[in-house]
């Protein structure tokens, strides 16, 4: 029977996700179809372009020659690791992070190695989300100690803050940060000065003390330094979260030039949430990307009605499918947003979004669980956001919306019926 | 360079790297193979497939360097994709002795992350089959990350593939249908069942209800007209012969699939996409027009004008509830001609069951107007309720 347009809307969404990823789990069975092509001269597979300037194939093969040769050499394998992690930045691609450990596997299990292979190591784990591993490393190195060079220590405080800060860990991010102020720090202090204000300033930003924060932001781009591009992707997630038309110009400013995942796909969620999916298509135009990008890419030809989406979408549910059945859980994030508004499916979505805020603590997560919790009508499961906010002195106008509607939300959760819908 | 050096000169560089979660966790599928394990009786099929991205790192196949791998380029490396495979995904079966039988052929297959070779396999073996020890570990020394997702004859009863790390121990495969072993599942999230896939297609059927509806408001005087009706015939206008009545079905028909065709391909090639809401809000009004018009015309044929005007709205509709179906096919032309044929077939159906129906109605004067005015007011409230829901968002019928 025909009904409401929002309703009706979700059960045709619903209807083909559900077809689709029917299919998909059935193709799972029987494997994708296999083809003989005609002509020898078809491309069958485009490799990933270097995405590193001045990286080449060759070089890139010489260099796993020459570790093949000696697979101890920690310059050799710390020059290859960095590369590894800097291409997966930029394309999000895992293959670089398997890569990544490949080089790293002499040390992998080590408990004594060097301090630059440790940072290396670290960064490799935060990278797989397995952030107690990661802190291990990161904390034997921030303690500045002779064996270890004052810059390298330099750099594992940072990251060891930028790890807390995706934990939701704010006070011991903001405490690790300033010992970066410290007098064991100060033969740096001038060169390191940009980086531990921008860490300081972001976290403030977060605590209550947006404006401020924000005018010692602008300030410090006026000075531009080797740091413009983090700077921008800072300013332009503060305005992001204050809802500021501004933010849109700061993530193109912070794209400017080479572009990465994460600043890409917080760019195309601030699209997606000015309703300019048309943009977020141009934006994202290889389909061959990073999941992350693919999932924002299917979102606006979703909301487009665009005849490529359902085949897009098959595609990615294909990939998510696989991720599962290889038992990788890093995919919270990208599990919740699919099943919210890819393949309608609030109860999972909920359970994503909540298995993802239990791991990861950033704000996209927790807007996500808002979100996810409110498409399965379960008002009270966003709690623990309103929670955090509060305990964190977090002052964001989504949560606050949350949790003024919160008091009458537990009678409304039980009069209504649960909302189908996953819609935006 | 040292080490410290290589460090202090990357330190702006990392800088970058650490942004808030600055390294998205596992962004692409990390590296994974798809192994499907098959046997009965005496005979025992392998399928393997692997990336081309993968086999490139290792066998490099990409000879001419130019970052696109061709199908020559690939049928070329094939001996040695067969032997890497052979040296690094092989089996031995309990209690038997197994012999290829013909060796496979160059094929590819896509995945999610792109295409893969497909290596098929097929073993006969001098005695029956029970269990199979198999050894996996290919790329076991290149990407520490690679897996492989098995699946032993067909699907298990949880229909999940196991996920395999590559590793020098054998694995001992047990047919699904004898028992344990080869059941591993990885658990995880409950993808909808086939139950569910149908109801959603009965769904999607019923939800055209609104177009059926305006398609009949059309009809109903189409055939029963006011006349037929009210048993107001006089000589100076001979009855309606089933030919007249047949042409100006056809005519309403027509004018409704032309006007609807157009915009369901304006709005499938997003040439013009009026919002939603409105669209559905005005459909639901056609209907009321369309119905409440059969109250009141008095000897007047209505339809071809209205059909064509609506029926551009209706258009908007289709492509609203069919615009994404359409698209499994990936292609085009498809995309525009699937939904349309398949709206178009509804229709005829919907005019080849109800004309004859009407037609014989039409006999008898008081049971045409029971059917046109009874039916029309019947339409009118559907209308009705639909316009209300969908003007103020609520939900009056049930799903």
């Amino acid at each position: 029977m025909a009904h409401g347009t929002r309703t009706r809307r979700h059960v045709v969404s619903s209807g083909v996700a559900a077809v689709l990823l029917g299919c998909s789990v059935a193709t799972y069975a029987a494997l994708a179809k296999p083809y003989t092509p005609a002509d020898d001269g078809q491309v069958v597979e485009r490799l990933p372009a270097p995405v590193i300037a001045g990286e080449s194939r060759q070089a890139e093969r010489r260099q796993r020659a020459a570790l093949r040769a000696t697979p101890s050499d920690p310059a050799l394998a710390l020059q290859a690791a960095y590369q590894a992690l800097e291409r997966m930045r930029l394309s999000g691609d895992a293959r670089e992070l398997g890569q990544a450990r490949q080089v790293l596997a002499p040390w992998w299990r080590a408990a004594q190695l060097p301090p630059a292979v440790r940072l290396a190591r670290a960064i490799v784990l935060q990278a797989g989300h397995d952030f107690e591993a990661s802190l291990a490393d990161l904390d034997a190195l921030s303690t500045p100690q002779s064996a270890v060079p004052l810059a390298l220590s330099a750099q594992a405080t940072l990251t060891r803050a930028s790890v807390l800060q995706v934990q939701g860990r704010w006070a011991d991010a903001r405490r690790v940060c300033d010992t970066l102020n410290g007098p064991a720090f100060a033969p740096l202090a001038s060169r390191i000065a940009p980086q531990v204000a921008i860490c300081l300033t972001e976290l403030d930003s977060l605590q209550g003390q947006a404006p401020a924060a924000q005018r010692r932001l602008e300030q410090m781009a006026r000075e531009a330094g080797p740091s413009a591009t983090w700077l921008s992707l800072v300013r332009a997630e503060l305005a992001h979260r204050q809802r500021d038309p501004r933010a849109g110009a700061l993530y193109r400013q912070a794209l400017d030039g080479r572009s990465d995942v994460y600043t890409l796909a917080a760019y195309a969620d601030w699209l997606l949430e000015q309703k300019r999916p048309e943009q977020v298509v141009q934006l994202l135009a290889d389909t061959r990307q990073a999941d992350a990008l693919r999932l924002r890419r299917c979102m606006a030809l979703q909301r487009m009605n665009d005849p490529r989406a359902a085949a897009e979408i098959a595609a990615l549910a294909d990939t998510m499918d696989t991720n599962l059945a290889r038992g990788d859980l890093s995919h919270a994030r990208e599990m919740a947003l699919f099943t919210l508004h890819l393949r309608p499916d609030p109860a999972a979505a909920l359970s994503w979004a909540q298995r993802n805020w239990a791991v990861q603590r950033e704000p996209i997560d927790a807007w996500l669980l808002l979100q996810a919790a409110e498409a399965a009508g379960q008002t009270a499961a966003a709690q623990p956001v309103v929670d955090f906010a509060q305990a964190q002195g977090w002052q964001d106008p989504r949560i606050e919306a949350a949790r003024q509607a919160r008091p009458s939300s537990k009678l409304a959760a039980s009069a209504q019926p649960v909302r189908g819908g996953a819609q935006p | 360079m040292s080490v410290a050096q290589y460090l202090a000169a990357r330190l702006a560089l990392l800088a970058g790297l650490m942004t808030a979660a600055a390294l998205p966790a596992h962004a692409h599928q990390a590296s994974t193979a798809y192994l499907d394990m098959n046997w009965q009786g005496t005979e025992v099929n392998q399928r393997v497939d692997v990336a081309l991205r993968d086999l490139d790192r290792d066998l490099v196949l990409d000879r001419n360097d130019d970052g696109q791998l061709s199908w020559g380029e690939v049928r070329q490396a094939w001996p040695e994709i067969e032997a890497l495979l052979t040296r690094h995904v092989h089996w031995q079966a309990t209690g038997a002795r197994c012999e290829p039988v013909a060796a496979p052929q160059p094929q590819l297959a896509a995945h999610g992350d792109g295409q893969y070779v497909v290596v098929q396999t097929q073993w006969r073996c001098d005695a029956p089959v029970q269990a199979i020890q198999l050894h996996y570990d290919l790329f076991q020394q290149t990407d520490p990350d690679h897996r492989a997702l098995l699946q032993v004859n067909g699907t298990d009863a949880s229909n999940q593939a196991r996920a395999i790390t590559p590793g020098a121990e054998a694995i001992e495969l047990v047919s699904a249908a004898a028992g344990s072993g080869a059941a591993a599942s990885t658990g995880g999230l409950s993808w909808p069942a086939l139950g569910d896939m149908v109801e959603q297609g009965v769904h999607h059927i019923l939800i055209g209800t609104d177009h059926i509806l305006f398609l009949l408001a059309l009809l109903l005087p189409a055939v029963l007209s006011w006349r037929a009706a009210t048993g107001r015939v006089d000589a100076s206008t001979p009855p309606d012969r089933l030919r007249t009545v047949a042409v100006r079905v056809f005519k309403i028909v027509t004018a409704f699939t032309v006007a609807h065709s157009v915009t369901l391909a304006l709005a499938t090639f997003n040439i013009v996409s009026p919002p939603t809401r409105l669209v559905e809000s005005i459909i639901a009004l056609s209907i009321i027009v369309a119905a409440v018009s059969n109250l009141f015309r008095r000897g007047h044929v209505p339809g071809v004008a209205m059909a064509f005007c609506f029926g551009l709205m209706h258009g908007f509709g289709f492509a609203n509830a069919l615009g994404e179906l359409a698209l499994q096919q990936g292609q085009l032309a498809a995309n525009l001609l699937a939904p349309n044929v398949g709206v178009e077939s509804g229709q005829l159906m919907i005019v080849l069951g109800v004309m004859p129906l009407l037609w014989l109605v039409r006999r008898h004067a008081t049971a045409s107007r029971w059917v046109l005015q009874g039916g029309s007011v019947v339409i009118a409230v559907m209308g009705g309720v639909w316009l209300a829901e969908r003007t103020l968002e609520i939900q009056i019928l049930p799903v």
